[in-house]
Order: C-alpha cells, then sequence, then structure tokens
C-alpha cells in the first residue's frame, strides 16, 4: 500500500506546496537549533546518569521503600502524627514506679533501688525539668506550624483538590455521632449495611457499635485507609463503579451520607436509578442529608468548603419514588439544643422572638433530614 | 452558489459528547449554519465511545440551531473472530480483504442511517463523513460515493493501513485534511492522486481567561505543566505521566503537572503533591487553566489537528509536544510555538529548558498565538471546505 517511490526533489517539492497552506515565519526563535542544543546536551550528560526513567511502579515502590504507602505521606498527616506523638512523650518524670520481680530478694531490692533514687531525685530533677521546658517548647513549636499549615491548607482547599479528605484531616468536620447513631437505628439488628462513601468510618463504626455489621466503599485512599486502622470493613473504590459491578437485586440494606451535596448532579440520578436496580425486594436505603429548611443549619453546614448544593426532602423523595421505590419517608433530625440556640441568639445581637415562636421555627428548624426509601 | 443541504455524519454527536471528531464537525457546522448554509448532522444515537449504546432517543432533534437526524445504530458484536481480526491488524499482519470488511461492519454501524443516505440522496448537496475510522463513515460512503466527502482525521496508525480504507478513501469525491502532515501521511498510503486538499479543521477566536481565577480555586501555585484531554493509553498520557514522575524524581525542581479531561488515571501517591488530577472541569476552568499554565504538554503521537493546542496557544502559552506526531511537531516547528520531546532525556533537557527561561516561554506563546490568529480563521476555512466541495462538484480534482 505504501507508495514511497518519489525523489528526494519531488518530495521537498511536495511539502513546500503542503506547508504553503498555512503560512508562518518565525522570526526570533530558531526551533531546530534550540533542539539541536537540547540533543548535544542529552548527548554530554547521558553518561551522568541524570536521565533515570524507570516504570511508575518501580518508581512509587523506591520512594516509598517497598510495601504499601503509608497514609501518612502527606506531611500535614505525618505532622499531624507526630506531634499527638510528641505530645505524649513531652511530660518526662524521675517519678517512675519501682518494683522487684524476684520475691525472697524483692524487698531489699526495692529498698535499695529507693535509696538511690532518694539520693539522684534533685539531680535527676534539675535534669528532667530543663528537658520538659525543652519538650514543651517543641511541642508548642510543632502546635503552630500545625496551625499555620492548616490555616493554608483551609484556605488554598477551599477550591477543589482532595478537599474533603483535608477538611476531615484538620477535625473541622460536623460532629454527626447522634444522628449516626440514629441512623444506624432504621436498620434491622444484624443486618449487613453498605455506605456509600463512607469517609472516616463514622457510620460505620456507629452501625457496629449498634450490633450492625457494616461494609464501607470510599473513593479517597487516605480516608479509606483511617477506616482501615480503625479496623472497619472498607472498599476502596469509586461508589458509582463499585455499584456497577454489583448484580440485580443483590443488596439489602444502603446508607448513604448527605446524598448529592457533593460532586456532578447527574451522579445524584445515576446513584438513585442504579440502587433502584440493585435493591432486593423489601431492601432499604436510608439517606442523611442537610436540611435547606433551617437558614442557620444551611450557614452552618455551608461552613464546610466541600459542599456544593442542598437537596430538598420533597425533591429527593420524588426521585426515589420515581425511581420505583414503593415506601419513602422523610424524617427531621438533629434540632438545636437550647445552649446552641441561646449561643446563636447571641451571635446574632439578640432579639426579641428569636428564641421561640414561628420565627425560631423558622431559624431553628432541624438542621437534618433522614429519608428512609423501600424497594 | 448551490445552496443544498450540507450533512455532516459523525458516528455520534450531542451536547453531551466529548471528543475531536465530533467536536470539530460541531463547531464546523455551526459556523456554516450562522453564515447561512443550510446544515444537517445524521448521526446515531450512541453517547459512549466504546459500549456504543443507545443513549439517545432516535428521531429529530436541534442542537444549537441545526437539525440533528438520529439513527439506531447496531449494537457492536465484540466477538472472538471481531477481536483476532483487530489485534491482527493492531499487530501489523496482513489481513484479508473480506476481514476487513467483516470487521470496519462491527466498528459502530447504522443500517437505518445508511437506508436514510440511499433514499434521501437527492436532497443533500453532500454528505460529509468525519472521521474515517468507524462503520458509520465507510459503509455511509459506500452507499452515496457520488455525493461523499469526508474529514478523516488520519493518524499514522495500524488502522490507516488498510486495504478498506484505500479504498474509501480513493471513492470520495473530496477529501479535507485538517493539516498539510495529514495530507502527506494520506498520499503516502493511498496514491498521491488523492483528491484532497488542506482545509485546515477549525477555528478559534480569542477568548478571555483568568489565570489567577483557575490558581486561586484549586489552590495551585508555581510553575506547571498542563495536561488537558481524555487520558487514555492512545493518548500517551501514561507515558507523560511517568515522564513527569520520572523528572520530579531526578531533579527535585518545584514544578506540578496538572490534568485536566475526562477518564480515569491513577497517581502515584507520594506524587499527589506535584501531579494534581482536577478531572473534568467546566470550558471556563478549561480556559482559565491554558491562561495560567506555565507550559502545556500534548504527547498524544496520533492527532490530525490537535484542537487541545490551537485552544492553549491563543492564550499565549508554550506547548511541549511529541516530536513522532508529523501534525503537533509541524504546527511547533512552523510557529516556534514550543519545543518537542521524543524520549525521557529530550523530556527531561526540553521541560528544563522551557522553565528556565521565562522570557523565551512567553515569546514562543506569543508566536503560537499568532499562528493561530493568522491561519485559523473561519473566513479561510469556509473558503477552502467551499472550494474542496465545488471542486468534487465539478469532478476536477
Amino acid at each position: 500500500m505504501d507508495q514511497d517511490d518519489k525523489t528526494p526533489l519531488e518530495e521537498e517539492k511536495a511539502g513546500e506546496e503542503a506547508a504553503a497552506n498555512l503560512s508562518i515565519e518565525v522570526d526570533d526563535i530558531d526551533v531546530p537549533s534550540i533542539m539541536a542544543e537540547i540533543q548535544s546536551r542529552v548527548e554530554r550528560r547521558r553518561q551522568d546518569g541524570v536521565y533515570k526513567d524507570i516504570p511508575i511502579l518501580q518508581l512509587e515502590e523506591e520512594r516509598t521503600g517497598g510495601g504499601e504507602a503509608e497514609v501518612s505521606l502527606d506531611p500535614l498527616h505525618e505532622l499531624i502524627f507526630l506531634s499527638q506523638l510528641a505530645r505524649q512523650y513531652a511530660e518526662v518524670t524521675s517519678y517512675y514506679p519501682i518494683g522487684a520481680r524476684r520475691s525472697p530478694l524483692g524487698p531489699f531490692i526495692l529498698l535499695a533501688k529507693k535509696v538511690i533514687r532518694r539520693f539522684m531525685t534533685p539531680y535527676m530533677d534539675a535534669l528532667f525539668a530543663k528537658q520538659r521546658e525543652f519538650n514543651n517548647q517543641m511541642v508548642k513549636s510543632l502546635d503552630i506550624f500545625l496551625e499555620l499549615i492548616k490555616r493554608e491548607r483551609e484556605r488554598s482547599y477551599h477550591g477543589g483538590v482532595d478537599r474533603y479528605s483535608a477538611w476531615v484531616e484538620m477535625e473541622l468536620g460536623e460532629d454527626l455521632r447522634g444522628v449516626l447513631d440514629e441512623a444506624a437505628g432504621r436498620f434491622d439488628p444484624g443486618e449487613e449495611i453498605l455506605e456509600l462513601g463512607c469517609g472516616t468510618g463514622d457510620f460505620l463504626a456507629a452501625a457496629l457499635k449498634s450490633g450492625r455489621e457494616a461494609l464501607g466503599v470510599e473513593e479517597d485512599s487516605r480516608l479509606a485507609r483511617i477506616c482501615q486502622e480503625r479496623d472497619l470493613r472498607v472498599v476502596h473504590a469509586r461508589p458509582i463503579d463499585y455499584l456497577e459491578a454489583q448484580p440485580s437485586e443483590s443488596l439489602r440494606a444502603v446508607f448513604v451520607l448527605d446524598m448529592g451535596e457533593r460532586g456532578d448532579s447527574r451522579e445524584l440520578l445515576w446513584m438513585i436509578n442504579s440502587l433502584a436496580d440493585l435493591m432486593e425486594r423489601g431492601g432499604r436505603v436510608v439517606s442523611l442529608n442537610h436540611h435547606p429548611r433551617s437558614v442557620l443549619g444551611v450557614e452552618e453546614a455551608f461552613t464546610d468548603p466541600t459542599l456544593i448544593r442542598l437537596v430538598h426532602p420533597d425533591t429527593l423523595a420524588g426521585l426515589f419514588s420515581h425511581a420505583g421505590f414503593r415506601e419513602v419517608e422523610v424524617s427531621p433530625l438533629g434540632e438545636f439544643s437550647p445552649g446552641e440556640r441561646r449561643d446563636w441568639v447571641e451571635r446574632m445581637g439578640g432579639g426579641h422572638g428569636l428564641e421561640s415562636g414561628e420565627l425560631a421555627e423558622l431559624l431553628f428548624a432541624p438542621r437534618r433530614y433522614l429519608l428512609e426509601a423501600g424497594r | 452558489m448551490d445552496k443544498g443541504t450540507i450533512a455532516f455524519v459523525p458516528p455520534r454527536y450531542g451536547r453531551k459528547v466529548v471528543g475531536g471528531a465530533e467536536t470539530h464537525a460541531g463547531m464546523l457546522a455551526e459556523e456554516l449554519h450562522h453564515r447561512g448554509w443550510p446544515v444537517e448532522i445524521l448521526t446515531t444515537c450512541a453517547e459512549d465511545p466504546h459500549s456504543w449504546r443507545g443513549e439517545y432517543e432516535p428521531g429529530e432533534e436541534f442542537i444549537g440551531g441545526i437539525k440533528v437526524r438520529r439513527f439506531p445504530q447496531e449494537s457492536r458484536k465484540y466477538t472472538r473472530r471481531v477481536f483476532r481480526t483487530e489485534q491482527r491488524i493492531i499487530a501489523g499482519k496482513k489481513v484479508s480483504l473480506a476481514k476487513q470488511r467483516f470487521w470496519i461492519g462491527n466498528v459502530v454501524t447504522s443500517r437505518a442511517l445508511c437506508d436514510y443516505l440511499d433514499r434521501r440522496r437527492e436532497d443533500y448537496r453532500a454528505f460529509v463523513f468525519i472521521p474515517y475510522l468507524f462503520g458509520t463513515t465507510y459503509q455511509g460512503i459506500e452507499t452515496v460515493p457520488e455525493r461523499s466527502y469526508i474529514i478523516p482525521c488520519l493518524h499514522d496508525e495500524p488502522y490507516a493501513y488498510q486495504e478498506v480504507f484505500r479504498r474509501m478513501m480513493r471513492s470520495v469525491r473530496g477529501i479535507m485534511f485538517n493539516t498539510p502532515p495529514e495530507m502527506e501521511l494520506a498520499k503516502r498510503l493511498y496514491g498521491d492522486d488523492l483528491r484532497g486538499e488542506v482545509v485546515g479543521g477549525v477555528a478559534y477566536e480569542p477568548y478571555s481567561a483568568d489565570g489567577d481565577r483557575f490558581r486561586a480555586k484549586y489552590g495551585i501555585s508555581g510553575d506547571f505543566v498542563l495536561y488537558s484531554g481524555r487520558r487514555e493509553i492512545f493518548k500517551n498520557t501514561f507515558l507523560l505521566l511517568r515522564y513527569f514522575c520520572n523528572y520530579l524524581q531526578n531533579t527535585d525542581r518545584e514544578v506540578s503537572l496538572v490534568l485536566i479531561g475526562s477518564g480515569a488515571i491513577e497517581i502515584p501517591f507520594s506524587f499527589r503533591n506535584r501531579v494534581i488530577d482536577l478531572g473534568f472541569v467546566s470550558e471556563r476552568d478549561k480556559r482559565d487553566a491554558y491562561d495560567a499554565a506555565t507550559i502545556v504538554c500534548q504527547p498524544s503521537e496520533r492527532e490530525s489537528l490537535s484542537l487541545v493546542l490551537l485552544e492553549a496557544w491563543l492564550t499565549g502559552v508554550p506547548a511541549l509536544v511529541h516530536g513522532d506526531c508529523a501534525v503537533t511537531r509541524y504546527h511547533v516547528e512552523r510557529c516556534g510555538g514550543g519545543l518537542w520531546f521524543t524520549d525521557y532525556p529530550t523530556f527531561h533537557e526540553a521541560l528544563d529548558y522551557l522553565l528556565d527561561r521565562p522570557a523565551l516561554r512567553e515569546e514562543m506563546g506569543l508566536m503560537g498565538r499568532d499562528y493561530i490568529m493568522e491561519n485559523y480563521n473561519w473566513d479561510r476555512i469556509v473558503e477552502r471546505f467551499s472550494a474542496v466541495l465545488e471542486e468534487g462538484e465539478r469532478g476536477a480534482l
């Protein structure tokens, strides 16, 4: 098929004709000579071994010392861990408990140890006091350093990269313990619950505590590793990929936190429709979402920079019904406590009728709602 | 001028469809439509280029003011025989013409589309098929060769060497090439007397972009190399990732790689602070990313035009392309808008060279921008497009 029997002159002419279609003038930059310079530099430096080019897995293995990569490869995570470790060992003291294991001579050895310590204590205390001072200063420096990095992270993650894991690492997430227990209680005891997007595994832990089995699916490898460190069962995969791999009518109990509040809105519809296919008859999906009714709840919710939207309970219920779920129920959760109400009222500068009455019902409407959909 | 309807025939088309050829067809069709040409799109119901499932309903709809007629496609039967034939083609082994026909008959086809073309051939002035490597194009041209034109988007790849495509290319009224290297390749493969001209693909108007907005939104600081497009082996995305990670390991340089576009890619854990995968981003973010980037890298060896390069140059960012891709290297050689690499050492040195010279980078970016403004404008493209049609109708090409 190749018809390459042209003379060099003909080829050159053909090239010129073809090039005439697009006219370009290069005035100042001589790309071929730059490339020639680069090529000669390559030839000179090749012997020095500067161009080490190895497959990416091998490279990763070299950098992580073989084995699996540690979660703490992220410098912030590493620093949080080290600072906690340093705090544990910062308080050094000479007053360790003294004991003696051999029973016949035990009391004498114990006495001797106590005497030695009595004599040594003034000297040791002076030394330990210096060490304690040094340790405290180091821990304080680490804390300041950590705080600075956290602030920097918070600022830089406001747009989008790994935002959720950074948010969780900064321990700025909501305290959901009560409502997660409540959500876990909606499933039958002993039931195996699948959580899609399990984060650091708070719901999985709540489910286990209440006597249910739980398996999480988490896309972010750092968060999945945190779950593993907590001895929770987790699969590292995108929830939609995980669902796609499941056979029809194979799921019994599914929990989703903040359904449709992050990521692409199309994924919400996709997830509900595929859950409708995958749930077995009598199976149940429970979703815990932010309630858009509460002004203050919404304000609190959006301190999480990863949140994109809230989904109204009627909308979510409608989507589930439309997808073929027979029983769909919504119940509000997460009331503001009297103390929290007072704090908010103070923060808003006080005002008549804010703590109770119709206005308060709107301001302090429940922060969350729980949707239960039966197949 | 004859104002009969021009029908573009891509294998898939829609708002959610991402792909160079489909974008190309859409942009050209919309431009002709705005200039008063009667234009239609004839396509299948498929959206996904891998499963070719019918995501759209058959029938008519309007996209960007253009009538789109959808026809159901045959589901792709990827049997063992098809697979084996394809493997032989990819391996460069000899495959009989009958087997080539059998194979192309399994790369998305639509009997309903062919029937429509056959029935309504007199109602259209021309059918412009795009790109070459699909059953819809092959069977469509076989049905209405006397009114067929093709924008092949041809790459130097094993498929292009098959006899079925030689016959197809030689049976059309005219071929619209995107670049001179693409035309040279076609003439080398299918004969010097091929009826075709360089039309130039599509044009880009200068657009406003804000690199600072992109950096603030995604928290990215310092120099970064941008890769934009689908992440797949044929686009050399994984080669770029490997080269870049090795570059970081060898140099300890503070530079990042930012990836935007669809498709999955696993970033090695220990490089995640320097290789940032933003996934699919909005059109505005994509343009802002070009503006923010220090260098745009196009590592693909199979480009017939490279829309990414054209779009990126408009923001004045220099490019680093693969030297084995005739088209992107041609662009760079002609305009001086960047450098190229052919292996890791040249990638390493070319990247060093560009990162060390901000003034040169700026100048290269401007050269790229001037090149696009001068050569890729709609007046010239429509003029060449029209000339190919007229020549085809006269049968004089």
